[in-house]
């Protein structure tokens, strides 16, 4: 069986490559400024090296008009915050979930309350193993006195999104019951 | 990840994501100037990769 070849996602893979190394390049010129002690842009990154709330925001509709425009999914991963990560766990946080992103753009960044990744053509049977994965990670990272609520959604995105993304809903955290010392 | 039809005949494309993973552990090992490199060598994949696409939808056309 002969398939034409997929120009339109094709140049979609092209144009997020520009992204990625536009996106990386900057990276760059943070973590050098960083070493030498001079000032940082924090329009882009915050401190951990996650995506900005503007940044994150802006990136994400660019992503959902792109798969928009090949009727494809887009996955975002939530989770919700009751109180502010300290700069040390946010970071721990930031390295997880970049790891968890590499493959598809790195969009990782701040929302209101909270963080989310953004997977650009993750569809539905693809995102069950990586919202465990990243239930692991912030159970891993977020202290147990914080309250977290967490949420994924793969939608192929419409016009609607494009104002505003539809979050997916969350539900609390749950965490690992303590187990008790087997009785004698 | 969605199968794109036609990926494996553009080669350049994998190349270009391959550069840009070495890049990032280039700038994770604080060689800066090394990660600015590969990037520059992504860059120019990519070019390579852009020119690739156009020639084949062009014969495509005929």
């Amino acid at each position: 069986m002969i398939h034409s070849t997929d120009y339109e996602r094709l140049e979609l893979a092209l144009e997020r490559g520009d992204d990625t190394t536009a996106l990386l390049r900057a990276q760059i010129d943070r973590e050098e400024a960083l070493e030498r002690g001079a000032p940082t842009d924090e329009a882009i990154f915050r401190p951990s090296g996650m995506l900005t709330r503007d940044a994150f925001s802006r990136a994400l509709q660019l992503e959902t008009t792109r798969c928009m425009r090949t009727h494809d999914p887009i996955a975002v991963l939530v989770v919700i915050l009751g109180d502010e990560l300290d700069a040390q766990d946010e970071l721990r946080l930031a390295l997880q979930l970049r790891e968890l992103a590499s493959n598809t753009g790195d969009l990782v960044g701040r929302i209101e309350n909270g963080y989310a990744v953004a997977l650009p053509w993750i569809d539905d049977r693809e995102i069950g193993p990586i919202a465990r994965t990243f239930e692991a990670i912030i159970r891993a990272v977020v202290p147990a006195n914080v309250d977290a609520h967490i949420g994924s959604v793969s939608t192929v995105p419409t016009t609607a999104d494009l104002d505003e993304f539809v979050l997916p809903a969350v539900r609390p955290l749950r965490m690992p019951a303590l187990t008790r010392p087997r009785a004698r | 990840m969605i199968a794109i039809q036609g990926l494996e005949t553009i080669p350049e494309i994998g190349r270009r994501h391959d550069l840009l993973a070495k890049a990032r552990l280039a700038m994770d090992a604080r060689d800066f100037a090394g990660a600015r490199s590969l990037c520059d060598e992504a860059d120019r994949v990519a070019s390579l990769a852009r020119t690739r696409l156009a020639a084949r939808r062009e014969r495509e056309a005929q």
